[in-house]
């Protein structure tokens, strides 16, 4: 699915990833867990096409393409998606809207057949419910005077409705009570399936307890330097990341 | 009168010049009420300098075509395009009033009148509507604009359009304002004078289109609209010319004691595309509220002028423009709200927002408080921007390309405002025309 090799890459001058490799198999769910400034959201920006973000070495394939020159829309049409960790806000854009382009835009490039408004409409209210939404969310602006959970439980709901293959989501429990968690949870954990991967980026191990994944790396200045099951986790959550660092 | 007639700054051709003097000097009792009006107004013009840009109001416009042009009057050829097209899908109800080059034209205009609205232009007028559209010009000459002032001398005839007492008018009142193409440079003037009587309610809109011309064509145009009491008058000014147009137009609106207006304002500018709004509140407890936008393009530039007057106490006033300036388009926006001294407890609020999408784009913007009573609540503010590229980026995670999330974008930056043309085909015909206005953003 997602093979990351020995990625290099570099913000206004400065080295953020120093040489990082990664795969992920299709139906696994990886985990990347680190402390603060180690590159962790910097590898989001990277595979999804930020511009500024500049790769300096290394090769990205997702599904077996090179995605390292391609734009950050036509990323996302290949079926890329990244959860933001602060979804911005787009006044005047309604959700609706918004999503209608986008899943009309994705479904359009992967060969899938087109959806009718109503039947669009039908979707969306189903995935609201599914994220515990109102469906007067559609209505209005994107992310516009969300509170921090709803924007959060927003990406998932758009995650749902683009169905991707790899998800990539940052610090999406950042901000979120044990409730709001739960509803993220269950929404990742119900798009989870052998075709679909997961490359979770969090500081804390409380969501994976609700997603569990296959894998957990540690990334620390720009590298993993550990990897492991899902029980490093708990030992990380237990002793910091100092003691790896150190090692 | 001769000596000031040719002490006065030419810009007119001197056939023009002659005719203009002729008709002003003309002794013809009926039309001596007009004249006076018209030789006060081209007294004032002909004493003002022509602009330069160390004039306040015309800073940012360069008005260089008015030393250079000489303008003819608009003949009676002009007066005959082929075919004026349908312009706004959907009005097909309204009370529509076509001009050609300023001047009203029966034959293109349809009305089914029903006694609630009277249409009269003024060389028809009754001793009555003299008094009316006497008042008006009267109220109308407060203002130092030269070419507004030229627009009233110029303006032999006009239209004064009386909406009933009591009366709602369920179909829009539709003015077009057609400008043709000519070979000459050339002049056309309008005025048209609207009273909305005691209680009643109307809608009007304002329609200006062009065809391109190669030779400078400059179209003054003032529209005077008196909301009487209690009334209610939803408004229109959409300003679609085509590139070369010159157009200097002026918008006044008087609401009298608890008169509600809303005024909405489009434009997507030409060489010169210039406004001035002025709205008084001169009756206690009325309330206005405009909205503008304009979304000029390519070399295209846009000047709107607003004063907003809170004559009297206890008025509401709410104003919020909003541009998106493309390419080397240049827009100004000077917005002032002026409280007298005895309009206590005003409450107005004014916004003017701006959008930049290149580096070349030039954006003017000056809000202004004049504020003479104490106990008052007054906000302005304005702001330049330009397109998030934080926003971009984000659309662009969802698969949408950059080119269409600028689009997005800029219409999401307009679309509140949007959302206030109640006229359902006016709202489809301004998206439309939004759309492609903004297609070739990015």
């Amino acid at each position: 699915m997602l093979k990351i090799e020995n990625l290099q890459a570099k913000v206004e001058d400065k080295t953020i990833l120093k040489g990082l490799s990664l795969e992920i198999k299709p139906g696994e769910v990886h985990a990347i867990m680190g402390p603060n400034g180690s590159g962790k959201s910097t590898l989001g920006y990277v595979l999804s096409g930020r511009e500024g973000y500049e790769v300096s070495g290394g090769t990205v394939t997702l599904n077996g393409e090179d995605i390292l020159q391609l734009e950050a829309d036509e990323r996302a049409k290949k079926g890329l998606f990244l959860a933001f960790q602060y979804p911005v806000e787009i006044p005047g854009v309604s959700n609706m809207e918004f999503l209608k382009a986008s899943v009309d835009t994705v479904r359009e490039y992967q060969g899938k057949e087109a959806l009718s408004t109503v039947d669009f409409m039908k979707l969306a209210r189903e995935k609201c419910k599914a994220v515990n939404l109102e469906p007067d969310f559609l209505k209005r602006g994107v992310n516009e005077g969300f509170s921090g959970g709803e924007k959060k439980r927003n990406e998932i709901m758009q995650m749902m409705l683009l169905e991707p293959s790899l998800c990539i989501l940052d610090e999406t429990d950042s901000g979120l009570d044990i409730d709001a968690l739960q509803v993220v949870a269950d929404g990742v954990n119900a798009c989870r399936d052998e075709n679909r991967s997961f490359l979770i980026v969090t500081h804390y191990q409380r969501l994976l307890d609700y997603i569990v994944p296959d894998k957990v790396h540690v990334l620390s200045d720009g590298k993993i330097i550990k990897s492991g099951g899902k029980e490093l986790a708990l030992e990380l959550e237990e002793k910091g990341y100092s003691w790896i660092e150190k090692a | 009168m001769n000596t000031s007639l040719q002490s006065g700054n030419h810009v007119l051709s001197s056939a023009l010049l002659n005719q203009l003097e002729s008709d002003l000097s003309s002794q013809n009792p009926e039309s001596e009420w007009l004249n006076t009006f018209r030789r006060k107004n081209y007294s004032a013009f002909s004493k003002q300098p022509l602009p330069t840009r160390k004039t306040e109001h015309w800073k940012y416009n360069d008005m260089f075509f008015l030393a250079q042009s000489k303008f003819e009057a608009t003949t009676e050829t002009d007066q005959k395009p082929a075919n004026i097209p349908e312009f706004i899908p959907g009005l097909d109800e309204a009370i529509v009033c076509v001009f050609i080059n300023g001047k009203y034209s029966p034959d293109h205009s349809s009305h089914s009148l029903t006694q609630d609205i009277a249409i009269t232009s003024f060389g028809n007028a009754n001793a009555k509507q003299i008094k009316l559209i006497s008042d008006s010009l009267t109220a109308a000459q407060q203002n130092n604009n030269l070419l507004v002032q030229l627009n009233t001398a110029l303006s032999e005839d006009g239209l004064l359009i009386e909406i009933e007492a009591n009366k709602k008018i369920e179909q829009p009142v539709y003015l077009l304002h057609y400008y043709s193409a000519a070979i000459t440079s050339r002049i056309s003037a309008n005025q048209t004078v609207v009273l909305c009587g005691d209680n009643s309610q109307c809608q009007l809109i304002e329609h200006f289109v062009s065809e391109q011309s190669n030779s400078t064509q400059l179209a003054l145009q003032q529209s005077i609209i008196h909301l009487q009491q209690n009334s209610q008058c939803e408004h229109y000014r959409l300003n679609l010319e085509s590139a070369s147009s010159l157009q200097v137009g002026r918008a006044l609106l008087m609401l009298e004691k608890d008169a509600r207006l809303n005024s909405f304002y489009y434009s997507e500018g030409s060489q010169l595309n210039k406004t001035d709004i002025d709205i008084r509140h001169q009756g206690k407890n009325s309330e206005s509220q405009l909205t503008g936008i304009y979304l000029p393009s390519n070399t295209r530039a846009i000047d709107y002028h607003t004063n907003i007057e809170h004559r009297v106490s206890h008025c509401t006033s709410r104003e919020v423009f909003r541009g998106i300036i493309a390419d080397s388009a240049k827009a100004t926006f000077n917005g002032k709200i002026h409280i007298f001294k005895d309009a206590q407890k005003s409450d107005a609020q004014l916004s003017n927002k701006n959008l930049l999408l290149t580096n070349q784009a030039e954006i003017n913007t000056k809000p202004e408080l004049e504020i003479y009573a104490d106990d008052v609540v007054c906000a302005h503010g304005a702001t330049v921007a330009k397109i998030d590229d934080k926003a971009i980026y984000y659309l662009q995670t969802r698969g949408i390309d950059k080119t269409r999330a600028k689009k997005m974008l800029s219409i999401g930056f307009i679309n509140e405002l949007l959302n206030r043309v109640e006229n359902q085909s006016l709202s489809h015909y301004l998206r439309k025309q939004i759309q492609s206005c903004l297609s070739d953003v990015g």
